[in-house]
């Protein structure tokens, strides 16, 4: 199975000057291959947009990056070759569709500007937005090209931008929470169109969320992020029912669940720490039953069996 | 069509609360408008005489609905200093203020939208800073200081521009102006008098500056913080997230979202540039609206000040809707409310 | 306060600002020609050009020109106080009381407002002075009545929005009398536009009663009225330029400083739309 994306070691501080203010990202390993989906999970403010907006290449100016992201067999991208593969190779869907789509403009010129970007021929733009609105569902084509986004529901935004992203044909496509801001059957139904749209099209998916049953239901890998460090990483199916760091553990209780009406549900004590540069040793262990004073020392990401795990008191 | 009717009833109660105050004001305050009409040497009696006629002595109320009536059937009275008809007086003086309206608010909106494009795109350097200055300095300054300022540089030590008036006065003789439409440098253009077009271009400039300062001012203030206000919303950077180039986004995406606040400021300039001439006028001796209410407003020569406020009034209203109308072309979220 | 200073621009603001307000309540003692500022001439000193003796030199009735643009100060920040002070206060009672009660009264009070602020407000304050008659108190009433109806609707609009939040509803059904929490909520949520507004005002206000000083329906000789002094200079500009330059400096300086000050408090308040 090829690669399309691998992430290692990825850390990104916010600097003022020579001044770092803060770190958000602070080692973040990912591996996606071909036409599989990495879930990415975490508490908000972890750094899950921030490592989507590092693959794009779209970090501020005020950003140093260190850690190296492989796209496809290409090592570092610079900035003008990212410029040709952002929208093309990688395409990503938002949080918000309603503010991702700009008012003024009708959703067919908005879509027309990303086909013309892709260099698509003018005259085949039309046919083309046709049938990439047919794809993800709507079959009004004519009239939802000639809506203004304010015109259009959120469900339906959204399958705009999906079939925004798929105008050219991505090898990657990243959804920054996509059903987050949509009702609970409407995003049910986006995330069953974006299922069904990579079995067709065969796209490798990078899924930020930080509903973890959401991500369980279309990962093939889920890797859980906390403050802006990858802790386990594994097979969903293994990870969902056998957690093994003691975050994951705390996440996974706390999902309300059929098939838990009896137990009831555990909260993780404490909250996530506020300056994440000058955390000592394992960032967790504030909040960790399990911690001691092996834990004053940052853990490695390590493999065990099928899963990384970044914590002392696992495995061995 | 619904929306027009609307705002064509609200336009008219503002047009009736306009006049209904400035008629309050001149009638409730003490200030005997007989007197004032036939001057000060007048005895008693004759004033007595004068109130009846002027229709003086009957109650407020009554007096304002014949006002009403009056002004509506296109009798605006008669200016107790020039003793012509005020409809007349206005009507005469109305194309050389409009010019000079346009031409003023035509630099602000250049330069201001211009400038203000510029200092978003340069934010934080040094170019930025000083397009910043130039505006606040522009809606700080005191129009009839700057005319004065300017009349004194540019017209007199180095001599670049007449002093005042609209053109020279020999233009009468050697290169006159058809009347077509009745707008000096309008008709000078249409029927090739390239001399009066140039000499009347050369007379506008000064005043023109002058007026647009402060509309330069807000405008180039409000262009930059849209700008750059947009530029940080959800959907610019999506555009860059699909491989937009900067160009594109700054200039096609952004300045259009950016403009819809820009017009509506225009609109409410306006009223600025309509005081404004009162000032600017005066300066450079302009034959417009604005030095006749002025002097209308120091003689209270009261049926003038009236037709004045109406006029302004429904200058400022028209214009307003003008904006409103663009707006709606502009951003397809405004219905016309 | 900090603020205040936070970069170049705004300090020399902040400093123009003190030095105005030391010139309006200390300006008798400062000024070099004092009886001169109040308005004593001088004859045979007129005209004499910006030098060491008058340092921005003398007008027409031979009067130090620096000291009676000292002596314009005190008239300047108590027109801009006044007018400000009273249209706030005029106008949030009447928001006040307009959203509070709602009804007819709220009707009257937001038609009036509207009507006012639809029409060019210096226009309005024009009109009002014409008719009550030139003088310094005149053109504050006139200002008065154009300046409140800006401040009326804020209130006014605050206030419905407030009463209508669930809190009131909730605050009420506890025992907390209603007008309280209204009040308080709204005095909270107002507060900022308020002050931007009231800072951005005052300059606002000066300029505007320059203008109507201009034009000879302000303070009457032989006031130091900023604008009044431009006007006396005004056919001299050419030859005997510094009397309406520097009263009109002034005025300019005077209005700038609000302006940029009103601008750092806005963006103290409001660090949001981050601008630098």
């Amino acid at each position: 199975m090829t690669t399309i994306l691998k992430v290692s070691d990825l850390q990104v501080d916010f600097m003022s000057g020579e001044k770092i203010l803060n770190s958000p990202l602070r080692g973040i390993n990912l591996e996606i291959e071909a036409g599989k989906t990495l879930g990415l999970v975490g508490e908000t403010g972890c750094g899950k947009t921030l490592t989507a907006s590092a693959i794009m290449g779209l970090l501020p100016t005020t950003a140093s990056q260190r850690g190296t992201i492989e796209f496809a067999g290409h090592g570092f991208l610079e900035a003008s070759v990212m410029g040709a593969i952002r929208g093309s190779e990688i395409a990503m869907i938002f949080q918000n569709p309603q503010s991702a789509f700009n008012p003024i403009f009708n959703i067919g010129a908005q879509l027309t500007m990303v086909a013309q970007r892709r260099n698509i021929e003018r005259g085949r733009i039309p046919e083309l937005l046709i049938d990439r609105l047919a794809s993800v569902g709507m079959s009004d084509a004519k009239r939802i090209l000639a809506s203004y986004p304010h015109e259009l529901s959120g469900g339906m935004l959204q399958r705009c931008m999906i079939a925004m992203a798929l105008i050219s044909t991505p090898k990657l496509l990243i959804a920054d929470e996509p059903t987050t801001a949509l009702d609970a059957t409407i995003g049910h139904q986006v995330l069953g169109l974006i299922r069904s749209l990579q079995q067709r099209q065969g796209f490798a998916m990078l899924f930020i969320s930080h509903d973890v049953s959401a991500v369980a239901k279309v990962s093939d890998v889920i890797s859980v992020v906390y403050a802006g460090r990858v802790v386990e990483s594994g097979p969903a199916y293994d990870l969902m029912n056998n957690p093994q760091h003691p975050y994951t553990r705390g996440l996974l209780g706390a999902i309300p669940s059929a098939q838990k009406r009896r137990g009831q549900l555990t909260a993780i004590p404490g909250s996530v720490p506020s300056s994440l540069k000058d955390i000592v040793g394992c960032s967790f262990a504030p909040r960790c039953a399990l911690a001691d004073s092996a834990c004053s020392k940052e853990p490695p990401l390590v493999h065990i069996n099928q899963q990384l795990i970044a914590c002392w008191k696992v495995g061995t | 069509m619904k929306v027009l009717r609307n705002r064509l009833s609200s336009a008219f109660l503002v047009l009736l609360g306009a006049s209904f105050i400035t008629f309050t004001l001149a009638r409730v305050i003490p200030n005997d408008p007989a007197l004032a009409y036939i001057g000060p040497k007048a005895t008693a009696a004759e004033a007595a005489k004068l109130r009846i006629t002027l229709g003086l002595d009957q109650p407020i109320p009554i007096q304002y609905v014949k006002y009403l009536f009056q002004t509506l059937q296109g009798n605006w009275g008669y200016s107790l200093s020039t003793k012509q008809s005020v409809l007349q007086e206005i009507t005469s003086r109305l194309p050389a203020t409009l010019e000079l309206i346009t031409f003023a608010m035509g630099f602000a909106l250049l330069l201001g939208i211009t400038l203000g494009v510029y200092a978003a795109k340069y934010r934080g350097r040094f170019q930025d800073s000083v397009i910043r200055i130039l505006a606040i300095a522009g809606v700080s300054m005191p129009a009839f200081w700057l005319g004065l300022l300017l009349q004194m540089l540019f017209a007199g030590r180095l001599a670049w521009f007449p002093a005042t008036g609209e053109f020279d006065i020999e233009l009468k003789y050697d290169h006159p102006i058809t009347k077509i439409t009745g707008f000096p440098i309008f008709d000078s253009i249409i029927t090739g008098n390239y001399h009066a077009t140039l000499n009347g271009l050369h007379h506008m400039i000064l005043p023109a500056l002058t007026l647009s300062a402060y509309s330069f001012g807000l405008l180039s203030r409000m262009a930059r913080a849209n700008l750059l206000e947009v530029m940080s919303q959800d959907h610019v950077k999506v555009a860059r997230a699909y491989g937009l180039s900067e160009r594109l986004i700054f200039f096609k995406l952004a300045l259009r979202n950016a403009l819809p606040p820009i017009v509506t400021v225009t609109g409410m300039s306006s009223a600025y540039l309509i005081t404004g001439t009162f000032f600017v006028e005066q300066v450079y001796n302009w034959p417009g609206i604005g030095s006749f209410a002025v002097n209308s407003l120091l003689s209270i020569d009261y049926p003038a000040i009236m037709g004045i406020t109406l006029l302004a009034a429904i200058g400022y209203l028209l214009i307003n809707f003008i904006v409103d109308i663009i707006q709606s072309k502009l951003d397809p979220r405004v219905w016309l409310q | 306060m900090k603020f205040l200073f936070k970069d170049k621009l705004t300090s020399v603001a902040s400093l123009i600002l003190l030095l105005f307000v030391t010139l309006a309540i200390f300006g008798p003692w400062i000024a070099p020609f004092p009886k001169e500022g109040a308005g004593a001439s001088h004859v045979d000193n007129s005209y004499i050009g910006p030098g060491w003796h008058h340092l921005l030199g003398t007008d027409e009735l031979g009067r130090d020109l620096l000291s009676r643009i000292i002596y314009g100060a005190r008239p300047a920040l108590f027109i801009a106080l006044a007018v400000v002070g009273f249209a706030a206060i005029i106008g949030t009672l009447l928001g006040l009381i307009a959203g509070y009660r709602g009804g007819w009264i709220d009707n009257v009070i937001m038609r009036v407002s509207e009507l006012f602020l639809s029409f060019p407000s210096l226009l309005l304050s024009l009109v009002a002075v014409t008719f009550l008659g030139p003088g310094l108190v005149n053109a504050l009433i006139a200002l008065i009545i154009s300046w409140w109806p800006w401040y009326a609707r804020l209130i006014r609009v605050e206030a419905s929005i407030v009463k209508s939040k669930p809190y009131v509803e909730i605050s009420a059904a506890m025992g907390v009398p209603g007008r309280t929490i209204v009040l308080r909520h709204i005095l909270r949520n107002v507060t900022t536009p308020l002050i931007v507004q009231i800072a951005a005002d005052l300059g606002t206000v000066i300029l505007a009663a320059g203008s109507l000083a201009f034009i000879g329906l302000g303070s009457q000789p032989p006031s130091a009225d900023w604008g009044l002094m431009v006007a006396q200079g005004r056919n001299l500009i050419f030859d005997q330029w510094w009397i309406s330059t520097f009263s009109g400096l002034a005025i300019f300086l005077a209005v700038l400083a609000f302006n940029i000050l009103g601008d750092a408090l806005r963006d103290h308040f409001d660090p949001r739309i981050a601008r630098q």
